[in-house]
């Protein structure tokens, strides 16, 4: 495909162990800038782990083995001496379920500014409100940055999360089922948002959504119990899978 | 004759209402007793002579003064001694414990924290007198260290396993979510620790302050046999003191009863229990408070 020569991440026979347990079975892929890439897959494929292994945060699990590579620009991520906080920085992630700090609104989004060193006050007031008005979430929020997180609506919070992950400026956006705990209104906006937000970032979505993959991903890739079993346009994907297994899923013979 | 679900429902009901009744009959009865023979102490003593008398000296013959304040200043000289040293200690270990031991290393502390929890204090005031105390006295180059930072000191040791079990717990509490979300804003675990785990859990750290200072606030035999119980006011860490808890410990059993001497420990016990009642209540509002705002 042409965009090998220009991606983002690229995963290179990827191994992951829990213990004695071996969860991704040698996973290749390739992952363009400035696109939408979704993993698909029913549950317990390993799709939330590869997502979770892109921004290293299985080195919290001390069970936890990676073999294989990682490149983010062509350089390794994986590396023990690599400093594990930069690529965090700037790799960025949305969880599952919204997340927020139970701090304010406004120290939400200013903790990854402050702790990346940003003490400034008016430049954190404008970092904030600029994250926050490219999640969409400035006109309900300005007036009471001070408020709790925790008050927010369910897709409130979600969107909270993205603006605080996208005020560090990351240049991938890992995203684990951003939408599952949300409503349909609230998905609609975070899908709104994706498509904006694509324009600038390299993002990796993790979906059990497969509407929601064909509605925002460009590539889509089909994993099945630690496999990557096929990767491609979400067109061919979808429309024109190669792989019987793919065929049955994007299908909904199983799932 | 067959009980209906109805029945024992009823029945549950009325034995649990009893019993969460009793604890708080049982709590005003000890209050009300203190209370109402502490208030006999002042048909012969002024209140002023006992809430702002410097000397506490009953016995003394012919001109007994009932002075609580270098009482309650040894108590509070003690207890904040022991806060000092404990709080930093407990919660720095709890932290260690939640969040960095490896297991291994965990496996083995967090049994001898619990043990130490049980270690009787007449046995940690043992070791005050033996130990600590001649290695106070050796340090500072004082005579004798039998004094307020001996108590400070030994009154920490105590309290520490309450702060480090239920501040642990708390830690542990906090949804890892939290966590992960620092991380993956490239937060190093110190700073994940200090900015999002710690105010996250700082309710339950305020519980385990509170647990573990109520703790050596009542905390009797210890201080009593390893401060010195020198009854006049302290001047500061390196003076003997003798505080509430051990004052009504030493003499009540030698005072003739109905004596102004008699109810006046009554009316310093009701003192110490307003002190502890004060701080519970001052803690259940600042938790309260971080529990919202943060």
């Amino acid at each position: 495909m042409k965009e090998t020569t220009q991606s983002k991440l690229e995963i290179r026979n990827l191994h992951l162990h829990f213990g004695k347990k071996e969860i991704l079975k040698g996973i290749s892929l390739h992952v363009p800038d400035k696109a939408i890439t979704a993993l698909i897959g029913p549950s317990g494929c390993g799709k939330s782990t590869l997502l979770r292994s892109l921004n290293r945060l299985h080195d919290l699990n001390p069970d936890a083995r990676l073999k294989g590579n990682i490149l983010l620009d062509g350089k390794s991520i994986l590396e023990k001496k690599k400093d594990v906080t930069d690529i965090r920085r700037r790799i960025g992630m949305v969880f599952q379920k919204p997340n927020p700090f139970p701090k304010t609104i406004f120290e939400n989004v200013a903790y990854g500014l402050k702790i990346n060193g940003l003490h400034h006050t008016e430049r954190l007031r404008e970092r904030v409100e600029h994250a926050l008005r490219e999640s969409f979430l400035w006109e309900e929020v300005h007036d009471q940055l001070d408020e709790p997180a925790l008050e927010l609506s369910g897709g409130q919070q979600q969107r909270l999360c993205i603006a605080r992950a996208i005020a560090v400026e990351p240049e991938v956006l890992l995203m684990d089922e951003p939408c599952s705990a949300l409503d349909p209104i609230s998905t609609d906006k975070i899908e709104h948002l994706m498509l904006r937000l694509r324009e600038r970032f390299c993002i990796v979505i993790v979906t059990h959504n497969m509407q929601q993959a064909q509605r925002v991903a460009d590539f889509t890739a089909f994993m099945y119990l630690g496999n990557l079993i096929e990767h491609g346009t979400t067109a061919e994907i979808f429309e024109n899978p190669q792989q019987e297994l793919t065929k049955n899923y994007v299908s909904g013979n199983f799932g | 004759m067959k009980i209906t679900a109805q029945q024992t429902d009823r029945l549950a009901a009325i034995v649990f209402k009893t019993a969460g009744w009793l604890s708080v009959v049982v709590l005003l009865s000890i209050f009300s007793m203190l209370l109402f023979n502490g208030a006999k102490a002042f048909r012969t003593i002024s209140p002023v002579d006992f809430f702002f008398g410097l000397n506490w000296n009953p016995a003394a013959y012919g001109q007994p003064k009932f002075g609580i304040l270098s009482l309650i200043f040894s108590t509070l000289l003690v207890t904040l001694g022991a806060m000092l040293i404990a709080v930093p200690l407990g919660i720095g270990t709890a932290a260690y414990m939640a969040v960095f031991a490896p297991r291994r290393v965990y496996r083995l502390i967090k049994p001898v924290i619990e043990l130490f929890a049980g270690v009787p204090s007449v046995a940690v005031g043992f070791a005050g007198i033996t130990v600590v105390a001649p290695a106070i006295a050796w340090v500072f180059g004082l005579n004798n260290g039998l004094n307020a930072l001996n108590g400070a000191f030994l009154l920490a040791l105590m309290s520490l396993p309450t702060i480090i079990i239920v501040a642990e717990e708390a830690i542990r509490a906090v949804p890892p979510t939290f966590q992960e979300a620092s991380y993956a804003l490239g937060a190093t675990p110190q700073k994940t620790l200090w900015h999002v785990t710690l105010p996250a859990a700082m309710s339950g750290i305020l519980a385990a302050v509170m647990l573990g200072m109520g703790r050596a606030l009542g905390e009797t035999m210890t201080v009593l046999m390893a401060t010195g119980n020198a009854s006049a006011f302290p001047g500061g860490f390196f003076d003997s003191v003798r505080t509430m808890t051990a004052t009504i410990a030493i003499e009540l059993g030698e005072t003739a009863q109905g004596t102004a001497h008699y109810y006046v420990l009554f009316a310093v016990g009701a003192v110490l229990f307003g002190i502890s009642l004060t701080i519970n209540i001052i803690s259940e509002k600042i938790a309260r408070r971080f529990r919202y705002k943060i």
